[in-house]
């Protein structure tokens, strides 16, 4: 299991218009995310999801807080990197690299004897369907193959967790559904998953559990079904508006 | 001993990719390495091209001038229109024929007790004016040759007895048999080999930090699992390769200039110069000391372009933050010859300032390993600062997702 516990990163912002000095990111945010079930941080552009996101992958720290998996600190956890696999809708990949390489790469990283990383790899390029272009430099891609090779790299070490940031976005319809039905094939596998998205529908087709997150703060969260009922809405999307606008 | 070499191992990937993405930028790495080797030769033997071009058609233009006061001397105006190149006109008006162009120029002619004193009057804003100023010159010097000439045979003198002195030069360098450099190669070699060093790197430094925040791949990078300090040395590494590269083809590209550059631009009695064509005294040893003193500056060098890379937004941003350090690199490449081999131990301190003055003495001869060693501990000093820096700016997020 992961524990976010009041997890806090400021940034100062200056508004360019007016000159005025805020401070964005999150503050005290707290969530659990189980083995086997999606956890949907919702939120809109700016809220803080893809400062959680970046947190709970290591690429940044926080300024207070603690994360556990499995009971045991981030602090704690000798290379932690290759137990969370991050992939984001803005991030991109190596466009000079083949597909293979920028996978290889990851795998060199984890450590992964020469013979299984080309096996693993086999096996993904198989699994996402990547075997035709695998090869190519990845400028020619589409944003699709992109996305399929950064999912690829982020599997290649089997982390326990898997972080997906705003994934789906410009996406085409066919790629969209395609990376969805692999994340539902990791939860099959019982992988940890979070799923940032500003995308209503496609958090109620994936998401076990959600944070609405707003402004750096988690308004509510627990389970979708729950929620629903709790707020008598049929969609995650009308929970939202009913408790960001209730803030307003 | 297995954790070293995983280290290594981890390190070398890193690199490669960096390099990687450099190289496979095919057209920009191929402009690149073309021009830094041929635009130089090519801009001197085309501008030498030209020149000769505009020489020839100048010559076969009529030079059409005017004597005013021919009876100061007869002779010299008749030698003068004896000449087949040279056609000369009556004029009322000297000052006005010649802005009109109907004139190339005029000789005005004048006596100071028994010198005479040809003084030719041409115009600067054309060319053909000044082509024939150099014409009459010679014509008129040959004049001189002849009635010097008259005047030895007629007081049975020779050309010794009126010169009794005759001074010339030679460098310690010659008569000791040692390489001798020419000055144009003391002056150029340095400053060629800086701006190579940074110029070539510049761009590329620029690609591998700033260009990786443009093309939202740094996040990628930084999901690897490798320390924040690994991968900002491994960029530096790659982009101390680059720089090297670049200062090889650099050096090749003024060693390409200086076969392709006219004989004669290099005046037949300067050092370095035999038959009329450069003679680049390098030996082996001085190539390796030259790459000696320029190992740790490529290491400051690279370091400086990715600290100045990673904090800028965007490339555009980073190529303002490089233009100081190029143009300052330019002035800095020119103090070359303010230095000698004399130069006191405090300027090897200075980066940049110390590398050129170190690289002066190398190419005239002097490797002086207290100066060397000054500037080595200087310059790895900086490095380290700069490297701390570096690496500290990869941990801060403010500066590494900021857009």
């Amino acid at each position: 299991m992961l524990e976010i516990k009041d997890l806090t990163k400021l940034f100062n912002r200056v508004d360019k218009k007016t000159k005025e000095k805020s401070k964005v990111g999150v503050q005290n945010i707290s969530f659990k995310a189980q083995p086997g079930r999606i956890f949907g941080l919702i939120g809109a552009n700016g809220a803080g999801k893809t400062t959680t996101m970046r947190i709970v992958a290591n690429l940044t720290y926080p300024q207070s807080g603690d994360i556990f998996l499995d009971g045991k600190n981030y602090k704690d956890i000798k290379n932690l990197k290759m137990r969370v696999g991050f992939v984001s809708g803005e991030t991109q990949i190596f466009d000079r690299l083949t597909g293979y390489e920028t996978i290889k790469l990851f795998g060199e990283f984890a450590d992964i004897p020469k013979k299984e990383l080309e096996k693993k790899i086999e096996m993904l390029s198989e699994k996402l369907g990547m075997k035709d272009f695998i090869n190519d430099i990845a400028v020619s891609y589409s944003t699709g193959m992109k996305q399929k090779v950064s999912i690829a790299r982020a599997l290649v070490t089997d982390p326990q967790i898997l972080v997906f940031d705003e994934v789906t976005n410009g996406l085409d319809i066919f790629a969209s559904r395609a990376v969805k039905d692999q994340i539902k094939m990791f939860k099959e596998e019982g992988k940890i998953i979070l799923y940032s998205t500003h995308i209503m529908p496609d958090a109620d087709e994936l998401c076990d559990d959600i944070a609405i997150i707003h402004k750096g703060e988690i308004l509510d969260q627990g389970n979708v079904s729950d929620l629903r009922k709790k707020y008598k809405k049929q969609t995650i999307e009308e929970i939202f508006f009913e408790l960001v606008n209730n803030r307003i | 001993m297995r954790n070293n070499n995983n280290m290594r191992s981890k390190f070398w990937a890193l690199f490669k990719k960096e390099v990687l993405t450099i190289t496979r930028d095919r057209k920009t790495f191929v402009t690149f390495m073309v021009m830094s080797v041929l635009l130089t030769p090519l801009l001197i033997a085309g501008l030498g091209a030209f020149q000769e071009f505009q020489r020839k058609q100048l010559e076969k233009e009529e030079v059409v001038i005017a004597i005013k006061d021919q009876e100061v001397d007869q002779n010299l105006s008749n030698y003068i229109k004896a000449n087949s190149q040279i056609r000369v006109i009556d004029s009322s008006s000297f000052e006005a024929d010649l802005e009109s162009k109907k004139l190339k120029g005029y000789i005005d002619l004048n006596k100071e007790g028994t010198q005479i004193i040809a003084q030719f009057v041409y115009d600067q804003s054309s060319n053909a004016s000044i082509a024939s100023s150099l014409k009459i010159n010679a014509i008129v010097q040959s004049y001189a040759v002849l009635v010097r000439q008259e005047i030895l045979d007629k007081n049975n003198l020779t050309e010794l007895d009126l010169n009794p002195v005759l001074f010339s030069q030679i460098t310690l360098q010659e008569v000791q048999n040692k390489p001798s450099q020419n000055d144009l190669v003391l002056l150029l070699l340095p400053y060629i080999i800086l701006i190579g060093l940074i110029q070539g790197a510049a761009q590329f430094a620029i690609e591998l930090t700033a260009g990786e925040k443009e093309r939202n791949t740094l996040a990628t990078t930084l999901s690897l699992n490798a320390s924040r300090a690994m991968i900002g040395i491994s960029k530096i590494a790659a982009i101390l390769l680059l720089s090297l590269l670049s200062l090889v083809l650099n050096v090749a590209s003024l060693m390409l200039t200086f076969l392709l550059m006219p004989a004669d631009a290099f005046g037949p009695s300067q050092p370095g110069v035999e038959n009329g064509a450069l003679n680049l005294n390098i030996s082996l040893g001085t190539l390796v000391q030259i790459f000696l003193v320029l190992l740790p500056l490529s290491f400051l060098i690279s370091s400086l372009l990715i600290l100045l890379g990673t904090y800028a937004r965007n490339q555009k941003e980073g190529g303002i933050y490089i233009l100081p350090l190029i143009l300052a690199s330019v002035f800095i490449g020119l103090t070359g010859q303010a230095f000698d081999a004399n130069t006191p131990a405090g300027i090897f301190l200075i980066p940049l300032v110390g590398h050129v003055a170190l690289l002066k003495q190398v190419l005239l001869g002097y490797f002086i390993p207290i100066n060397f060693i000054i500037s080595v501990i200087s310059t790895f000093a900086i490095f380290f600062v700069i490297l701390f820096v570096s690496i500290n700016m990869f941990k801060r997020e403010e500066v590494i997702f900021r857009k």
